[in-house]
């Protein structure tokens, strides 16, 4: 029914070294998603076969739901966006957004409370990079 | 006459031609018609008389007054106080203008304009510039010296 | 007259000094006035700056440039200056004018009937108007404009100063000012009155909050803030910024000498003194360090709640402060391209909380995240990671935990297009443990745990005409060690956790280092992209995660009992940026109905509405406290008819029919103002202070400032 897979020829990443880099993106969670990206675009993407680097500007968020009667925090919602551009060594670019939510079930500890922090914004960085890197597949295939 | 003031009008040329007939003299090559402080020089220079009036031409008689001069090629007219070229230049006595057209070039003082027809009226010491179907472009130096003054050069006459 | 003819030298000895450039239809020059007019569609440029008019007379003895006839006057940034007749220097700089208005890129506007330019810094408008609001076409009156009986613009000190003003709504005279000034919004910061916040409340009454701007230095300044209340005693804010050349330092704060008072304003006691203080700074140590500090304070738990005291949840270090509690920190980060380190200490102050339930609150002494990451390029990537937390109570568990944990993955394609990821991941955790019910006597628990597995994924494409599609089976196995929790560590860091999509082929889909998720499991789903043309897309993934044998130590709501979880199912929905709507679903292993459900959706489409909404519904089986959860976040304002707009809140917990916070609203809204009028209502009850309601009232001008006592984006 017409689908065919991915990589069906292969890596486009033989070389062995990373033909895409990204730049570097601050903060913890800028740290987490880069390391993310470098992993997930270690085997290259489809129909690229030039030196490739990934710019990416990251904004993250954490929404409070205050629902309980005394104001204080019923569920909360890690929010992850990224705008992010891909630039050939040829010059061609690739461009998209995507953004993840996290839902954090309310905690009484405060120290729970920074644990979920840092455990989802670890987990929102799996998820949007996984995201980014789908999207770029999906413009790269399309352009081929 | 060629300047607001009047005065003798000395004209030399390498060579001339007379046409007594139509009362005209060619002067043709390196023209330089000078009266008082202006000068007028060219590459060719028609004068017409009028044959009559009071006017004494050296080594012409009857022909009278200068009616209209016309001078083509590297026109240059220079006053004291501007300095005007254009490809050509005619003088009309009677309604005392001197004309310059094509591409005509005005400098006066530190000023520079560029137009396609000039018009001066020597008596009235007013010129006019003019654009034809284009515009005409001034380039002044917005100091506050008047024109004219020149920078410390030695008088001339 | 002595006068004499002057050859054009061909160098140019003169300074090299601006020129003007004259352009006309056609010129002439005056020769005794030593004067050059230029007629028809004239343009005088010098330097920059350049001047259009039907008629100039430029006067060479003495340099003075008259011009006549629809005058536009372009200022090398932008700002247009027109005029009927204007009389200036040769540089168009100083200068007469009639009929004269001004506008400048950012849209404001000026006119007078004569303006004076007397230098480069001093522009005297004579009858003027002021106003920041485009004027379109059949819009006769602006919003709002300022008429002045004189105006002086002081382009040094950046200030237009009025003498005689009136400040006009669409035309109509609100209020007199004898003298009024604001800043030209294109200058940089200056010394003045920011504009007031007023409104009005049951707790404290009406209340007005003028507001002193003082620019101390250009690194430092104060904004002085006294709030006059109707119903209870004034209270003195400070904000305070301070810039280093390493960093900055914020400090917001405030004190008054009231009692408590409940929520219709009543005092409760006798007064006293009373405060907030919360600050924050950050500096650099080097290129890759740097370290800061937050620190929240309040003198009672319901001064904030008590005096809206905004700014309460902002983010003022690396973490954010939980709802209701205080969180001061101070820490250090380092980052480079391939390490990342940061070290902090937390202390709390739960502002719901008394006595022994505060003392219950760990104090974090420190906490530590670090990463070291090499890249073996085709071999794969290692991550060498380190880390402690030492919590601290006054009364209860103190739990000292450091880890140190290795995992290294790499990705190969096998011919046809499945890509395998062989993963493996060891960590050692050593755990010193006081006042908590330990198996023998020695309170020091070590522990090393680790899992090895492969991850297979073969993703799948098919373009079509109008939509392109992706579809990616995924499947991940894992052997851990066999039952890790059975030492008996408090659980500190991982209790809220359950698996969601976003863990689902983790080799441990536990979260925090407390619990960890042993023996052998599985987790399998398939993600699917579609793309249309035209910029809408919908993507999702499916999944479930077997165990070889359940592990007493994860409980229901966590997902990881038994040996099957529950269905996980997460779907968005994108059509560009207007809207967007993302949800995660929990569904029953066996019933399949809704055990959990979080949703967000978002509009965003310019003119018509803006809309943020937060839904979530959580069973009641799959509750830590057994009582179902339903609740609602909804924010937004929608155009009603052009320029008219309805605000709109709503906070609401359907599980206890409670309204949190309930907010409707009228506004105006065009691009050089916003007008807000919005009723609130507060549904909370913490001790004495219950519901409040409150009427805001907020306006703000584009370029002036904003008027109300709460500033919106």
């Amino acid at each position: 029914c017409g689908f065919r897979p991915l990589y069906a020829d292969g890596s486009f990443n033989e070389v062995g070294e990373g033909l895409i880099t990204v730049d570097e993106i601050n903060d913890r969670s800028g740290y987490l998603l880069r390391r993310e990206l470098l992993k997930e675009l270690a085997i290259g993407l489809p129909g690229l076969n030039e030196r490739a680097n990934l710019k990416v500007a990251l904004e993250e968020d954490l929404e409070r739901i205050t629902l309980l009667t005394d104001g204080s925090v019923s569920r909360s919602f890690l929010e992850g966006r990224a705008e992010f551009t891909l630039t050939t060594e040829s010059g061609e670019a690739f461009n998209g957004d995507a953004q993840v939510q996290i839902p954090i079930s309310a905690t009484q500890s405060p120290f729970g409370d920074v644990a979920a922090q840092t455990e989802s914004s670890a987990r929102a960085m799996r998820e949007l990079a996984g995201e980014i890197v789908d999207d770029l597949r999906l413009q790269l295939e399309s352009a081929r | 006459q060629i300047s607001g003031e009047g005065g003798p009008i000395r004209v030399n040329a390498d060579t001339s031609e007379v046409m007594e007939r139509q009362r005209q003299v060619v002067l043709i090559d390196n023209v330089d018609i000078m009266q008082g402080n202006a000068r007028l020089r060219a590459d060719k220079v028609t004068i017409y008389y009028g044959g009559t009036g009071a006017t004494q031409t050296a080594g012409m008689s009857g022909f009278g007054d200068i009616e209209s001069m016309v001078a083509e090629g590297e026109v240059f007219y220079v006053t004291p106080d501007l300095k005007a070229t254009g490809d050509v230049g005619t003088y009309d006595a009677k309604a005392d203008t001197i004309t310059l057209t094509g591409e005509v070039v005005l400098v006066r003082g530190e000023d520079v304009a560029t137009g396609r027809r000039l018009v001066m009226r020597l008596e009235e010491g007013r010129t006019t510039l003019d654009g034809g179907d284009g515009q005409v472009q001034f380039n002044i130096s917005p100091n506050e010296r008047p024109a004219g003054e020149a920078p410390a050069e030695d008088a001339s006459n | 007259q002595d006068t004499e003819t002057k050859e054009v030298s061909e160098q140019d000895d003169a300074v090299v000094e601006e020129r003007v450039i004259l352009d006309a239809d056609n010129a002439y020059v005056l020769e005794n006035e030593n004067l050059v007019v230029a007629e028809g569609n004239v343009r005088a440029e010098y330097g920059e700056r350049v001047l259009t008019a039907d008629k100039l007379t430029y006067n060479r003895e003495t340099g003075r440039v008259r011009a006549q006839g629809d005058i536009v006057i372009t200022e090398p940034d932008g700002t247009e200056r027109f005029a009927e007749e204007i009389e200036t220097d040769s540089r168009l700089v100083d200068g007469f004018a009639t009929g004269f208005s001004l506008r400048t890129p950012e849209g404001e506007t000026a006119a007078a009937n004569t303006a004076e330019r007397r230098n480069e810094t001093i522009t005297e408008l004579d009858r003027a108007v002021f106003t920041a609001c485009e004027l379109c076409e059949g819009q006769s009156t602006p919003t709002w404009s300022i008429r002045a009986r004189k105006a002086v613009l002081n382009e040094e000190t950046g200030m237009f100063t009025y003498r005689d003003a009136v400040f006009e709504i669409a035309g109509v005279p609100v209020v007199y000012f004898p003298y009024f000034s604001h800043p030209d919004p294109q200058s940089e910061r200056r010394s003045g009155f920011l504009v007031p916040r007023f409104g009005a409340s049951t707790k404290y009454g009406a209340f007005l909050q003028p507001r002193y701007y003082w620019a101390i230095s250009p690194y430092q300044d104060l904004v002085v803030a006294p709030a006059f209340y109707t119903k209870i005693d004034p209270r003195l804010e400070f904000d305070y910024r301070k810039r280093f050349y390493s960093g900055d330092v914020n400090m917001n704060f405030s004190f008054t000498n009231e009692a408590r008072f409940d929520d219709d304003g009543e005092r409760l006691n006798n007064k006293a003194f009373r405060g907030h203080f919360f600050a924050d700074g950050r500096f650099r140590i080097s290129e890759d360090w740097d370290w800061g500090f937050a620190v929240e304070e309040a003198s009672d738990d319901l001064y904030t709640d008590r005096y809206d005291v905004d700014g309460e949840n902002d983010r003022r270090g690396i973490y954010y402060s939980q709802p209701k509690t205080l969180l001061s920190q101070l820490y250090t980060q380092g980052q480079a391209k391939n390490w990342y380190v940061d070290a902090s200490i937390q202390t709390f102050d739960n502002l719901q909380a008394q006595g022994i339930a505060e003392d219950r609150i760990a104090d974090v002494l420190p906490l530590i995240n670090s990463q070291y990451d090499v890249d073996f390029g085709k071999y794969g990537y290692l991550s060498l990671t380190g880390s402690a937390a030492f919590l601290e109570r006054v009364e209860g568990v103190d739990s000292r935990r450091a880890s140190a944990g290795a995992d290294w993955s790499t990705q190969r394609i096998i011919p046809g297009g499945l890509i395998v990821e062989p993963f493996a991941e060891a960590r050692f955790d050593y755990y010193n443990i006081n006042d908590f019910p330990t198996v023998d006597e020695s309170n020091t628990i070590t522990r090393g745990v680790g899992s090895t597995g492969v991850k297979l994924s073969m993703p799948f494409y098919r373009p079509g005409r109008n939509v392109d599609l992706l579809v990616e089976p995924i499947v991940m196995g894992a052997v851990s060690t066999g039952t890790p929790n059975d030492e008996p560590i408090p659980i500190e860091d991982g209790a809220f956790f359950e698996l969601d999509t976003s863990s689902l082929f983790d080799a441990n889909a536990q979260a925090g280092y407390d619990l960890y998720e042993g023996d052998k499991k599985l987790g399998a789903g398939i993600s699917a992209t579609a793309r249309w043309k035209n910029g809408f897309e919908i993507s999702g993934l499916v999944g479930r995660r077997w165990r070889s044998e359940a592990d007493p130590a994860f409980d229901v709501p966590s997902n990881l009992d038994g040996t099957v979880s529950d269905w996980l199912v997460s779907a968005s929905v994108e059509f560009n940026d207007y809207f967007s709507i993302d949800t995660k679903l929990r569904l029953d292993d066996d019933s399949l109905d809704i055990n959990r459900l979080d949703t967000a959706l978002n509009v965003n489409i310019e003119d018509i509405a803006r809309t943020k909404a937060i839904y979530y519904r959580i069973d009641e089986s799959i509750t830590r406290s057994g009582v179902r959860q339903e609740g609602l976040f909804l924010l937004g304002e929608v155009f009603v008819r052009d320029n008219i707009l309805i605000l709109f809140e709503l906070q609401r917990e359907f599980e206890q029919n409670l309204n949190i916070r309930q907010g409707i609203g009228i506004g105006y809204e065009d691009d050089c103002s916003r007008f807000e009028l919005v009723y609130e209502r507060q549904g909370t009850t913490n001790r004495e202070l219950g519901p409040s309601e409150s009427i805001v009232f907020r306006f703000g001008f584009k370029t002036i400032g904003e008027l109300g006592s709460r500033n919106f984006d």
